[in-house]
């Protein structure tokens, strides 16, 4: 709808009476009452639901037009300190592996050991369906940003244990230098929720620059928890504006390292 | 007074009220759940006013509780939970009324032949705020029945939703002059044939 060419001329005291009826009509309006299965449900999904420590969630309530988001920036001493430091002892610890310093070999999951492969490895294949909201922030010519959204879903799948209501939370780079085509840099975190567990991870993806806004080539690795501790799945995902159809293993542990 | 009741939504929680949500910060799920059980009729009738319809209200209303408690880490003042909460809850409602949209799109509503009625009869009036409300975007029904119902200020506008407040007021003027506007249309029976909804 264009209200602009539509906009009738400023008109103070009908608008006044107009703020009048539309609040009558709200109050009259408005239930008094939430429906009955509305509380045990959200307790419910409450009971299931892990918190997100602070430092994994954005700030994305107090987010501005404009502002800019330089999060490093804007730590203090003491966390730029820290960082420095975790830093210096990855790049310690990088570098005594590269130098064949001494090292010990990783002992696997006791999960792994504990789970018998031929009962919980699958292949498993199936589909996301989300939805996000539409908050960017434009960078630079043809560029943009959209962080923190946070999206829901539904991943069904042919394994039931990767069946189940979904969470993301979506981080991307657009580049667009031409109309609705280009390339695209993209990092969700993910949380599937079913009665048997849950699900997390991290999905790293890209956008080829021939290919138009939406597309999605993603990958990543979720970890079990409840009934599925010890498993890991690996999906690979390929889809456009958060309809994806993936495939992927469930196994027992991790990656190899 | 409490953030629950739905009589007078500005006043700030009670004390006990801040104490359970310095307990759900703190990671007490049975506080939360507390909380969530005092506000939740609020926060349903905000998201009725706003999707004008029941199931997705529930949708929203349960979404943004549920997201409340698994990001209320981010909360940094308890005294703020309440303006917290509201946009925690038009984010879900803006995400369910999307989820819809391309289901509302297909369907349509065609309206109904209207016979011309009486313009000064409260029941019709009724009804034209009805359509007129319902034929705004959510993004203007938002900010109407925040000022309106929550009565909230410019400033907490802008605030709570994130948008710079002049773009709350502009944004509340235009939706105010959509529905005289609208109101105007349905009292022209020459506009009432036949509109798609």
């Amino acid at each position: 709808m264009n209200e602009r060419s539509t906009e009738p001329r400023p008109d103070p005291a009908r608008d006044q009476q107009t703020g009048r009826l539309l609040e009558e009509w709200l109050r009259d309006e408005a239930p008094s009452h939430e429906p009955p299965v509305l509380v045990p449900t959200v307790r419910a999904r409450i009971a299931f639901t892990r918190r997100r420590p602070a430092f994994l969630i954005r700030d994305w309530w107090r987010w501005r037009p404009g502002r800019t988001d330089r999060r490093f920036l804007r730590m203090n001493t003491v966390t730029q300190l820290a960082a420095v430091v975790v830093l210096a002892l990855s790049g310690f610890g990088l570098y005594m592996v590269a130098d064949g310093g001494p090292t010990t070999d990783p002992a696997p999951p006791a999960a792994v050991t504990a789970l018998d492969p031929e009962e919980v490895i699958a292949k498993v294949t199936g589909s996301l369906d989300g939805t996000v909201g539409t908050e960017s922030l434009e960078i630079g010519e043809y560029a943009f940003e959209h962080r923190g959204l946070q999206g829901t879903g539904i991943v069904t799948a042919d394994d039931p244990r990767l069946t189940g209501q979904t969470e993301i939370v979506f981080e991307w780079d657009d580049f667009l230098p031409q109309a609705g085509m280009g390339a695209a840099t993209k990092s969700f975190t993910i949380h599937i929720e079913n009665d048997g567990g849950a699900w997390d991870g991290l999905l790293l993806g890209v956008r080829y620059p021939d290919e138009v806004y939406g597309d999605s080539h993603t990958a990543g690795l979720l970890t079990g928890s409840g009934t599925y501790e010890g498993l890991s799945a690996y999906l690979m995902l390929e889809g456009k504006n958060h309809s994806y159809t993936f495939e992927g293993l469930i196994f027992p542990g991790g990656m190899p390292e | 007074m409490t953030l629950g009741d739905t009589n007078d939504v500005r006043q700030p929680g009670a004390r006990s009220e801040r104490g359970l949500v310095q307990a759900a910060m703190a990671g007490d799920a049975e506080a939360f759940s507390d909380l969530a059980s005092a506000v939740v009729a609020r926060l349903y009738a905000v998201a009725r006013l706003i999707l004008r319809d029941e199931a997705a209200a529930e949708d929203a209303t349960q979404d943004a509780l549920v997201v409340a408690w698994r990001d209320l880490s981010a909360l940094r003042d308890a005294d703020r939970f309440e303006a917290w909460l509201h946009r925690v809850l038009v984010h879900t409602c803006y995400r369910e009324a999307q989820r819809r949209r391309r289901r509302i799109e297909v369907e349509g509503q065609v309206r109904p032949i209207s016979e011309p009625r009486d313009p000064g009869d409260q029941s019709v009036i009724k009804d034209e705020i009805e359509r007129g409300f319902a034929r705004l975007s959510v993004e203007h029904r938002t900010v109407l029945v925040m000022h309106h119902y929550l009565g909230y200020t410019f400033p907490e506008i802008a605030e709570t939703l994130g948008i710079p407040v002049g773009t709350a007021k502009s944004r509340i003027h235009r939706a105010t002059v959509a529905m005289r506007a609208a109101l105007t249309a349905d009292n022209d029976p020459s506009k009432q044939r036949g509109q798609v909804a």
